[in-house]
């Protein structure tokens, strides 16, 4: 969740060391593969893609077909980054992203200008700057170990309340 | 959990793996359904949709690592293995010997779907339905004691403002249905009326991926 001064990032777990989080390095690393996986980047190939003639266009209110061809440019998105990662519209993709939502030199920037000196502090309640960005529209998901985890819950959760994991299914004859 | 869901069906235990294989372990069967080879191609030939063309060579290789895991004796491709008859043509030599590799030192049969309804050129057994057991494997579902594909199921289940959806396996005391398998494959939500028609209450859903999620079919 990001605003054009502030990032809102939650976590599954309590945070002990932000700087760590900060880390140029681990950073750059992180935010390359994040960047390749996640759906800003999705969100610019869907719209390359749709130019390219490879997929329909969603409207709002139009009924989704729900038909088993059709299937998702995220899977386009995922198959061109596994075998052909340098394809005409992946490097699109890149630039369009690179302009238009994340400006890699700017985070650069920052981060060696606040190098070390960083506060971690943990409020006891919330922050009025932090109070819009639970507000905002457009929230980037970070899919990592968190959604697993989140989904294990909460299938666990249904599984229980439908009563169905005391069932084992007996075999018919 | 990274092994999968078992469970039982007339007797036949078996698991649906978090890849999309259903594998029968005591009889070694691993049973594979819509790999849509060739969708690219046969997207291009009929619409002239030029959609980059991987996803044969994809479908192929994670089967492989499923087959080099299992050792099946038999592997059952449950129909639409190919995304038409002429598609069946359309494998290049890499992914031609892709698949014979897989099909060397053990029974292989292929099952007809409404994509593939003949013989395609490669070995193995045609068939329009397959009996092992207590169980028939047949592309649309049709009976009891049975293990089909056709429908594509996905399923998804809500998480705070999202929803995370995921193509599943769906399996109530009387059937399976098998998600589709290839790359370049689309699904239809369990809340379908057909799907809603076919399972009855008590209803699971598996849910495919990085591990299998199982829950209640969520039926809207």
């Amino acid at each position: 969740m990001a605003t054009d001064y502030a990032v809102m990032l939650p976590s599954l777990e309590r945070l002990r060391d932000a700087a760590a989080l900060l880390a140029p390095a681990g950073l750059r690393v992180g935010l390359e593969t994040w960047l390749a996986g996640n759906a800003v980047m999705k969100r610019s190939f869907r719209g390359c893609a749709v130019i390219a003639g490879l997929i329909e266009r969603n409207m709002p209110g139009q009924r989704k077909s729900g038909r088993q061809a059709t299937f998702s440019s995220d899977i386009l998105y995922d198959t061109l980054l596994k075998y052909d990662p340098d394809h005409v519209l992946m490097q699109i993709t890149r630039e369009e992203a690179r302009k238009g939502l994340v400006d890699f030199d700017r985070i650069e920037e920052m981060l060696a200008r606040c190098a070390g000196r960083l506060d971690h502090k943990e409020l006891e309640g919330l922050a009025p700057v932090a109070a819009p960005l639970f507000l905002e529209m457009g929230r980037v998901p970070v899919q990592g170990a968190a959604e697993e985890q989140l989904l294990a819950a909460e299938t666990a959760r249904l599984m229980e309340a439908s009563g169905l994991n005391k069932i084992v299914i007996a075999p018919v004859r | 959990m990274s092994d999968g869901h078992v469970f039982s069906l007339f007797g036949a235990e078996l698991t649906a793996r978090a890849s999309g294989v259903l594998w029968w372990a005591h009889r070694r069967i691993l049973c594979v359904s819509d790999l849509h080879l060739g969708k690219s191609d046969r997207l291009a030939r009929r619409s002239g949709i030029m959609v980059p063309p991987y996803e044969t060579t994809d479908t192929l290789l994670r089967l492989q690592s499923e087959i080099e895991a299992l050792a099946p004796q038999i592997v059952i491709c449950l129909g639409d293995s190919f995304d038409d008859l002429q598609a069946s043509d359309s494998l290049d030599p890499a992914e031609s010997a892709c698949l014979y590799r897989m099909q060397a030192g053990r029974q292989w049969i292929w099952i007809e779907g409404n994509h593939d309804p003949g013989p395609v050129e490669f070995s193995g057994a045609h068939l329009a339905e397959y009996r092992h057991g207590p169980l028939v494997f047949r592309h649309i579902a049709e009976t009891e004691a049975e293990v089909s594909g056709h429908y594509h199921p996905k399923a998804a289940v809500p998480l705070g403002r999202r929803r995370i959806t995921r193509p599943c396996f769906l399996y109530d005391q009387h059937r399976v249905i098998l998600p589709a398998f290839g790359t370049f494959t689309g699904g239809l939500r369990s809340d379908a009326t057909v799907l809603q028609d076919l399972m009855r209450p008590g209803a699971v859903a598996v849910l495919t991926g990085q591990t299998c999620h199982v829950l209640p079919m969520p039926r809207g």
